[in-house]
């Protein structure tokens, strides 16, 4: 299970995540993601509510992370120890800016 | 009561009984219809209950007409207001379904809001009629007459096949040919019956022909329906032999004969595989690179089924090849990745852990492109992490470059491999299993030989997930250290 809460204002778009972002559930992130990256310059990933990301997951955010680093930043928030940890043992840490 | 029936009207009660009769068949056949959608089955049952509605209406009319009192005329009244209400029904169902065939790219939209619109404009035209008289009226005998604004009541159903027979026109690829005639039937069928009964008044001929052709449409549907649906279970079993056939060339890929290296006494290598789905994104892989350095690869595809298997093949290849040209683990992930790099538009990426073992030495050289820690056992000691440096997963960025790093292992030292499939093997409360769990399995017994370390975890994993259906591959492999006892 995901939920996706958007907030979109003048090329600012918070991404708000809570449950699993994993095979099942990454394609509605990579869906939402991409309908709403055109104009935006700032994206933020909110997943203080995100318990895990799997493999297909961190395809959808390398693929955001690719895309937004032709128009502007991805920042991700607000990330939980068992998440951290993915990031970093994937080596996710290192390309993406994490708040 | 109605003893006086004269030949057509008995031809008529014929007709009719016959329509109810063929109508309720229908809708029965229709629930056990098993490879109907529940929509389409919904939607036969509700016009075959709309057809019945009419015919048994237009029969319960021919039956009273002319019976005299004041019940009968109210009767009379209502039971022709919902024949010809539900004459305006099946006209709506029709264009609806054939607008749902159609699929015109533009006007969907409007087209279904002007069929809306048309229903409820001949539901205002009947009540009006009610209370007017100004459609069809009864006259002091309640005997049945058409007024001067009979048409009207026509007027809308008419509006609604003219509709029908401008998309069928202009979308006349969007069915069968056998469907499409089927429609024409059933939209031609009751205006030429219309004319012959104008010819030959009494004989309701419209009755009859709109109950054949719409049990012709029905099953001409529901055949090639049934068609597809064949067309489709055999199309599922050709994939299905394809994924198993597929599967066997995966696991043929990796190695599986043990013991791998009976001619070594230096080390025993023990791995396994366990894809979620038919093919999976895993993959382990060992062989010497030459007599004295044993490669060792565990890696982990983004995804999971086809593509991630697919990824795998092209994935492990390269890495083989590039290990088996001699380079150091640090430069087979660089290379590697850079391979991939170059054509990977689906953004798959696949994590790696590398080693190369030394063998008359111990000295294991090894790299990890974003993989698990690998769990190493010292001589005398137990299982634990080896929180390695990771660099980013592979296919992930191009120009990636990865370090590497050392470990000496000691006679009777033990390396545990694994994907992620193991710590995030997930019980039915959603619970990860964990790493500490996994340490805690393999310190069970850390005297066993590596094919019994990996039964020791896999035990592990099946109790904690219990009746949770597996969700990831799940991937190990154990290495076993003696050192040189040739030499020794």
């Amino acid at each position: 299970m995901l939920t996706i809460q958007k907030a979109i204002e003048n090329g600012n778009a918070l991404f708000t995540l809570a449950g699993r972002l994993d095979t099942t559930t990454a394609p509605e992130l990579e869906q939402a993601i991409s309908a709403s990256l055109n104009g935006i310059t700032a994206l933020v990933l909110d997943m203080a509510e995100l318990t895990y990301v799997s493999s297909a997951g961190l395809r959808v955010l390398l693929s955001a992370q690719k895309a937004m680093a032709k128009q502007g930043t991805l920042t991700i928030r607000n990330v939980n120890e068992t998440v951290m940890e993915i990031f970093e043992v994937t080596g996710f840490s290192d390309i993406l800016t994490i708040e | 009561m109605i003893t006086n029936l004269s030949i057509i009207d008995l031809i008529n009660c014929l007709f009719i009984a016959a329509g109810i009769g063929i109508c309720w068949l229908c809708f029965l056949q229709i629930s056990s219809s098993q490879h109907l959608e529940k929509k389409v089955q919904l939607y036969f049952q509700l016009f075959f209950l709309l057809i019945l509605l009419y015919i048994s209406t237009h029969l319960a009319r021919q039956l009273m007409d002319g019976l005299p009192g004041e019940g009968w005329r109210v009767a009379l009244y209502a039971v022709t207001f919902v024949e010809i209400l539900a004459a305006g029904f099946m006209a709506h169902m029709m264009s609806l379904l054939i607008l749902s065939v159609t699929k015109p790219k533009h006007a969907t939209r409007a087209i279904f809001i002007t069929l809306f619109v048309l229903l409820c404009t001949h539901a205002a035209i009947l009540i009006v009629g009610l209370f007017t008289d100004c459609i069809y009226h009864f006259d002091e005998a309640n005997v049945y007459h058409r007024s001067s604004g009979y048409l009207l009541s026509n007027l809308c159903p008419l509006a609604m096949l003219a509709i029908d027979i401008v998309l069928l026109v202009r979308h006349p690829k969007c069915v069968s040919r056998r469907v499409l005639i089927a429609f024409w039937i059933y939209m031609i069928a009751p205006v030429i019956a219309i004319v012959i009964q104008s010819f030959s008044y009494g004989i309701q001929f419209i009755i009859i022909a709109t109950v054949c052709s719409a049990v012709y449409m029905f099953s001409v549907i529901v055949r090639s329906l049934n068609d597809r649906y064949a067309k489709q279970q055999v199309e599922s079993s050709r994939i299905e032999t394809e994924l198993n056939m597929a599967s066997s060339i995966q696991a043929d890929m990796l190695p599986s004969i043990y013991p791998a290296f009976p001619d070594r006494p230096e080390f025993d290598i023990y791995a396994t595989m366990d894809p979620a789905k038919e093919v999976g994104g895993d993959f382990y892989e060992f062989f010497l690179v030459d007599d004295d350095h044993l490669c060792m690869v565990m890696a982990d595809v983004s995804g999971k089924g086809v593509p991630a298997a697919l990824f795998m093949m092209a994935s492990k290849i390269i890495l083989a090849n590039n290990a088996m040209l001699g380079k150091s683990p640090a430069q087979i992930l660089t290379d590697t990745n850079a391979a991939i790099c170059s054509n990977n538009r689906e953004e798959m990426f696949v994590t790696v852990w590398l080693g190369i073992l030394e063998l008359s030495t111990g000295k294991l050289t090894a790299a990890n492109a974003g993989h698990e820690y690998p769990v190493l056992k010292k001589a005398d000691g137990r299982f634990e992490l080896v929180k390695d440096k990771h660099g980013f997963v592979i296919g992930g960025m191009n120009g990636m470059k990865y370090k590497e790093y050392e470990l000496q292992l000691e006679p009777g030292s033990k390396l545990f491999l694994y994907t992620d499939g193991v710590p995030e093997a997930t019980d039915a409360a959603q619970e990860l299993f964990g790493t500490d769990r996994m340490l805690a399995a393999l310190n069970e017994n850390t005297s066993v030989d590596p094919e019994a370390i990996l039964k020791q975890v896999r035990r592990a994993v099946d109790a904690f997930v219990e009746d949770a259906p597996q969700f990831d591959d799940l991937t190990m492999l154990c290495l076993e250290y003696r050192g040189d006892v040739a030499h020794a």
